[in-house]
C-alpha cells in the first residue's frame, strides 16, 4: 500500500474526473452525445460492480447483464403495473436483483473452478429467455414501452419529473449520482475488512480459510452487493429509455461488460471507469461509421486488446509507472537468495525476543501459559499436560478403494511439540487435512479443546484456534508481506462491512497494525514488510507462511513439512522459532521426513505407516522400536546414531 | 397420448439432437484437449450452411458435394483460428481465450451479415418432399439422410479416437494433459488437428440441417449456446456425455414444444442445465474438473 503523497494524487485524479463528468453535459449539448453520457454512466456502474467480482474477488461472472435486466424490468413493471413512485421502484429493483444474486450465488459459490462462470452464464440466458417468453407480463419480444419518467421529490412544489426526451442533462446528473455512489461504495468495500477477505479469496481461497476467513459467506455477500448495484443501474436505465426489450440484457451484453472490465484493467481502482468510457465511446464512433463494419472491427479490437494488453489499460499504466519509479537504483526484487538473507530472520527474531530458554526444553508441568501466543490475555489459561487439547479417534479416510488413513487415534497435550513422521504416502498430510476440515473423514472423530469438531469447515476451526500451514510454500504471492499478515489477523478485526463503510475502524486498525508488526518482528520478517511475498527468497517465504498462521493466534499450530527444502542451518533456525512459539503457549504438531531434526526438538513422535499408527512415544523409545527401524530401512544410518 | 404421437416426438427429438451432437462433440473435444470453450464453433456452423447454400445455388454443385466442401472449408478456418488466435493466447488462460472466441464469433457473424445480408435462407434439399411413413410416424428422406450421416460421423470419430494414434493421443491429453506432455505428445499440434475436426463437424452440421432449418448470420450464437449447454450437461470433455446430452436436450425441446408451448422449448433445455449444474456439477458423465 502506498500512502501519503500518492494517495492525495489519486484523490486529485478522482476529483478531476468528477469535475469533467459534471461539466460534460454543459459542453456537449447535442442530445445524441448527452445520450452517450448517460449510457456511459450506466456502464460504469455495471462494470464497477462487476469488478467487485472479477477484479476484487477473482469470481468470473458472465451473467451480469441479467441482473441489470432484472433490475430494469422490476423497476419498470412496478411503476407500470403497480404505479409505485420511482424511489420505491428503484429500491424494489435493487432488492430483486440482489435476491436473485443470493439465490444463484449461494449454491454455486460453494464449488470452485469454472462452475460459477457456467452458472452465471446459463442464468443470464435463462433470464433473457424468460423475459422473452413470459409475454403476458413482459410483452416478450415486442418490448415494454411507456415506462414512466423518474420523479424526484422536492422540498417545495410538486415532484420533479425527469423527462428524458426533453432534457437528458438532468437525468444524467441522477445517473452520475449513481456512479459516484457505486464508486464510493466500491472504494469503501475494497479498503474494509471485507475487501481484504475478498483479496484472500482471489489469491488463494484455501489459505484464506486456514486463517479463519469464512470465504463462502463473503463470496455470497459480495455477489449480492454487486448484483444489487446492477439492479440499481437497471432501474436508472429503465426510467431513462422508457422502453425495454429482452435482447438488451442478453449474453452479449454480459460479455460486453466483462470485456470493458478486462480492457480497463480488472482489480485496478480506475479500470472500471476507463474501460466502459473508452469502449462505449469507441463503439459508438464505429457504429456511426458503419454498423456492420463496427461489429467486425470491435471483434478484432477485443482480440488485439487481449493479446497485447492482458492486464488492461490501467494495469499496464501502473506497471509502466512502477518501473519508472523503481528506476535503475532498485531493480525488481532479486530471486537469488544470499547466505545473509537466509539467516537474517533468525538473528533478528532472536534479538527482539531474547530467546533465553534453551531450545527443545519444555516448561515445567503445571506452569500456566496463555492459551494463545499473541492474544491479549482474553483466552483461558491452559495447564500443561492435563487434558488433551487435540485428539483424534479412529480416524479413517478412504479414496476409492485406497485407505489413506486407517483407524488412527492419538492425543496431543497442551504445550507439546509433537512430530508426525512416516515415509512418503504414510498419510501424514491426509491426517492434517482431516483434522483441519479440508477433507471429511470416512469414519472417526476429531476433538479440539474437548469439543467434537469433526467435519467443521477450516475457517471455523481457525477461529477456534486450530491453524495449519501447507506442505507447498503457500503465501498470498502478489500481496506485500504486511498485507499477508493483515489477512492473518483478519479474524480479530471487529466491525466489518458496516464499520468499514462508515469509516469507524481507525482505532482497531492501529491495534491490528501493532500486532502485525509484533508477529513480523518475532519471525524476523519486519525488514521485508513492504516487499511482495513472491519476491522473497524461499526460506523467508516459508517463514512468512508460518508468520501468517501465527497472526491468526493459534492455540494448536499444525505445520506441514516446515523444513522442506531447507539446509540444516535453516532447519535448525526454523525449529528454534518453533520452540519459541511453543514457549508462548502454542501447541505444535509438525510433519517432516527429517527424522533426525524431529528427534532433537519434539517431545513426542507419532510414526505413521500405510495410514496406520506404527509407534508413538518419546524420541528415544521410537528410535529403539524395531518396527520403526524396519520401516525406515533406508534411514537406518540415522536411527543407528 | 397415443403411441404414434410419442414415436413421432421421439423421432423429431432424435433428429434435433443430431445437429447438436455434432457441434457439441467438437466443442467437448476442444475443451478436453485445450481447455478452451470455443464459441467460434457456432460461427462455423453458420458458415457451413452458407457454403452449402452458395455452392448449390450459385455454383450449381450437387448438395452431396457441397456438404464435404463445407466441412473442408470450416475445418480449415477452425485450424486457422487455432493457429492465429488461440495459440498465441494460450498462455493467458481460460477467461481471455473465451473472450477471444467470442471476438471471433462476433467478427464472423458480422462478416456474414455484410457479405450475405440478414435474410433467412433455406437450402433446397435434393430429396424434395420424399418421406417414409411407418406406423403413422413420418420421417422425411432428408431427415433420414441427416440421421444416417450423423451416425456415420459419430461412429467414425469414435473409431478414430479409439484406434488411431492421433485419436489415442487426443484421449490421453483430454484425460491427463501433464502426463501426456511428459510422454512427448505435442498438445498444440494435436490441438490444431482437434480444431480441424471440430470445425468440420460444426460446418457439416450447418450444411446438413439447413435444408430443414432456416438460417441467418445470427444462427451461430443460438447453436453454440445450446451446444455449450449440452457439453456442460454431459460433462465438459466427455464424448459420450456430449451425445447423451444432445439426446436429452433434443427430446426435452421437442416434448416442451409439443405439450407446453414452442416458446418455452429453449427455456426448458437451459433450466435443465442449471438443475444439472446444481445437482451434479461435473455433468452427467463427466469427471470433476474443479
Amino acid at each position: 500500500m502506498v500512502r501519503g503523497g500518492l494517495f492525495s494524487a489519486s484523490r486529485a485524479g478522482w476529483l478531476a474526473a468528477l469535475a469533467i463528468a459534471v461539466v460534460a453535459p454543459l459542453v456537449v449539448r447535442s442530445p445524441a452525445y448527452q445520450n452517450l453520457l448517460v449510457v456511459t454512466g450506466v456502464n460504469v456502474m455495471l462494470v464497477a460492480s462487476l469488478d467487485l467480482l472479477i477484479g476484487q474477488s477473482g469470481l468470473l461472472s458472465l451473467g451480469h447483464a441479467a441482473f441489470w435486466g432484472i433490475g430494469a424490468y422490476t423497476s419498470a413493471l412496478l411503476s407500470l403495473r403497480a404505479g409505485v413512485p420511482f424511489v420505491v421502484a428503484m429500491l424494489g429493483a435493487i432488492v430483486a436483483a440482489a435476491l436473485c444474486g443470493v439465490v444463484i450465488g449461494y449454491p454455486s459459490l460453494r464449488l470452485r473452478g469454472h462452475y460459477f462462470v457456467l452458472v452465471t452464464f446459463i442464468f443470464g440466458i435463462i433470464v433473457t429467455l424468460l423475459l422473452t417468453s413470459l409475454v403476458t407480463v413482459t410483452r416478450g419480444p415486442m418490448g415494454l414501452p411507456g415506462i414512466p419518467f423518474a420523479t424526484v421529490p422536492r422540498l417545495w412544489g410538486p415532484p420533479l419529473v425527469l423527462n428524458t426526451f426533453q432534457n437528458k442533462a438532468g437525468y444524467y446528473y441522477l445517473v452520475l449520482g449513481g456512479v459516484v455512489l457505486t464508486l464510493w461504495l466500491r472504494g469503501r468495500v475494497v479498503k474494509s475488512r471485507m475487501g481484504r477477505a475478498l483479496v484472500a479469496i482471489r489469491e488463494d481461497e484455501d489459505l484464506g480459510r486456514t486463517v479463519g476467513i469464512g470465504t463462502h459467506g463473503y463470496k455470497v455477500g459480495v455477489f449480492a452487493l454487486s448484483t444489487g448495484i446492477a439492479g440499481l443501474a437497471g432501474s436508472l436505465y429503465a426510467h431513462y429509455t422508457t422502453f425495454l426489450a429482452p435482447e438488451i440484457f442478453d449474453f452479449v451484453a454480459s460479455f460486453d461488460l466483462f470485456v470493458m472490465n478486462l480492457v480497463g484493467g480488472a482489480g485496478t481502482a480506475a479500470g472500471p471507469v476507463v474501460g466502459p468510457v473508452l469502449l462505449t465511446v469507441i463503439r459508438d464512433l464505429l457504429r456511426a461509421v458503419h454498423p456492420v463494419l463496427a461489429g467486425i472491427l470491435f471483434g478484432m479490437f477485443l482480440i488485439a486488446a487481449i493479446a497485447f494488453l492482458p492486464e488492461g489499460l490501467v494495469g499496464r499504466w501502473q506497471k509502466v509507472l512502477a518501473s519508472w519509479r523503481r528506476g535503475a537504483k532498485d531493480p525488481r526484487g532479486s530471486f537469488v537468495r544470499t547466505g545473509r538473507e537466509s539467516v537474517a530472520w533468525d538473528a533478528h527474531g532472536g534479538e527482539v525476543f531474547g530467546a533465553t530458554r534453551e531450545v527443545g526444553k519444555r516448561p515445567a508441568a503445571g506452569q500456566g501459559v496463555k492459551g494463545s501466543a499473541f492474544a491479549d490475555g482474553q483466552t483461558a489459561l491452559l495447564e500443561w499436560g492435563e487434558t488433551p487439547v487435540l485428539a483424534v479417534e479412529g480416524l479413517t479416510r478412504n479414496f476409492g478403494g485406497f485407505r489413506a488413513v486407517s483407524n488412527l487415534s492419538f492425543e496431543v497435550f497442551a504445550g507439546e511439540i509433537v512430530g508426525l513422521v512416516g515415509p512418503n504416502g504414510a498419510g501424514k498430510t491426509t491426517t492434517f487435512n482431516l483434522i483441519t476440515g479440508f477433507l471429511r473423514p470416512t469414519a472417526g472423530r476429531v476433538w479440539f479443546k474437548g469439543q467434537d469438531v469433526t467435519g467443521m469447515p477450516p475457517h471455523e476451526l481457525a477461529r477456534r484456534g486450530l491453524v495449519r500451514t501447507f506442505q507447498q510454500t503457500r503465501v498470498f504471492g502478489r500481496l506485500t508481506v504486511m498485507d499477508n499478515l493483515r489477512l492473518g489477523v483478519h479474524r480479530h478485526e471487529p466491525g466489518g462491512l458496516r464499520r468499514g463503510l462508515l469509516g469507524l475502524n481507525v482505532e482497531e486498525e492501529a491495534a491490528l497494525e501493532r500486532r502485525v508488526q509484533e508477529v513480523l518482528e518475532f519471525t524476523g520478517l519486519w525488514h521485508q514488510r513492504d516487499r511482495r511475498a513472491e519476491e522473497l527468497p524461499y526460506g523467508e517465504q516459508r517463514m512468512l507462511g508460518i508468520a501468517v498462521a501465527l497472526a491468526v493466534e493459534p492455540e494448536v499450530l499444525l505445520l506441514d513439512e516446515p523444513l522442506a527444502g531447507m539446509n540444516p542451518a535453516e532447519a535448525d533456525a526454523t525449529m528454534a522459532l518453533v520452540c519459541r512459539v511453543r514457549e508462548r503457549g502454542v501447541t505444535v504438531v509438525l510433519i517432516d521426513h527429517h527424522m533426525e531434526t524431529l528427534m532433537r526438538y519434539c517431545d513426542r513422535l507419532i510414526v505413521l505407516h500405510h495410514g496406520e499408527k506404527l509407534a508413538e512415544g518419546c524420541p528415544a523409545d521410537v528410535r529403539a522400536n524395531p518396527e520403526v527401524v524396519r520401516v525406515y530401512l533406508g534411514d537406518e544410518a540415522v536411527l543407528a546414531r | 397420448m397415443d403411441l404414434t404421437t410419442v414415436l413421432q416426438f421421439a423421432v423429431n427429438g432424435v433428429f434435433i439432437s443430431a445437429a447438436y451432437a455434432l457441434v457439441a462433440l467438437g466443442l467437448t473435444l476442444i475443451f478436453g484437449v485445450l481447455h478452451i470453450a470455443d464459441f467460434a464453433q457456432g460461427a462455423l456452423y453458420m458458415l457451413g450452411a452458407y457454403v452449402s447454400f452458395y455452392a448449390t445455388q450459385s455454383l450449381g454443385l450437387s448438395y452431396f458435394v457441397s456438404v464435404p466442401v463445407a466441412m473442408g472449408l470450416t475445418g480449415a478456418l477452425a485450424t486457422l483460428n487455432g493457429a492465429l488466435v488461440y495459440r498465441p493466447l494460450q498462455r493467458h488462460g481460460g477467461a481471455l481465450t473465451f473472450i477471444a472466441a467470442l471476438g471471433i464469433l462476433l467478427i464472423l457473424q458480422n462478416l456474414a451479415l455484410w457479405l450475405f445480408g440478414g435474410d433467412f435462407r433455406l437450402i433446397a434439399s435434393p430429396f424434395k418432399d420424399g418421406k417414409i411413413i411407418a406406423w403413422g410416424v413420418v420421417l422425411t428422406h432428408h431427415q433420414a439422410f441427416v440421421l444416417g450421416v450423423t451416425a456415420l460421423l459419430l461412429v467414425g470419430v469414435w473409431l478414430g479416437l479409439r484406434y488411431t494414434k492421433p485419436g489415442k493421443a487426443v484421449r490421453a491429453v483430454a484425460q491427463q494433459s501433464e502426463a501426456a506432455r511428459l510422454v512427448g505428445i505435442d498438445s498444440m499440434r494435436l490441438g490444431l488437428a482437434t480444431f480441424a475436426l471440430a470445425g468440420a463437424l460444426a460446418g457439416g452440421a450447418g450444411a446438413l440441417m439447413s435444408p430443414i432449418r432456416a438460417f441467418d448470420p445470427h444462427i451461430g450464437a443460438i447453436v453454440i449456446l445450446k451446444s455449450f449447454a449440452i457439453v456442460i450437461f454431459g460433462g465438459m470433455g466427455s464424448i459420450p456425455g456430449a451425445i447423451v446430452g444432445a439426446l436429452v436436450v433434443g427430446m426435452a425441446e421437442t416434448l416442451t414444444a409439443g405439450y407446453v408451448a414452442a416458446e418455452f422449448a429453449d427455456l426448458v433445455s437451459f433450466a435443465l442445465m442449471i438443475v444439472i449444474l446444481f445437482a451434479r456439477p461435473q455433468g452427467l458423465l463427466g469427471r470433476a474438473w474443479a
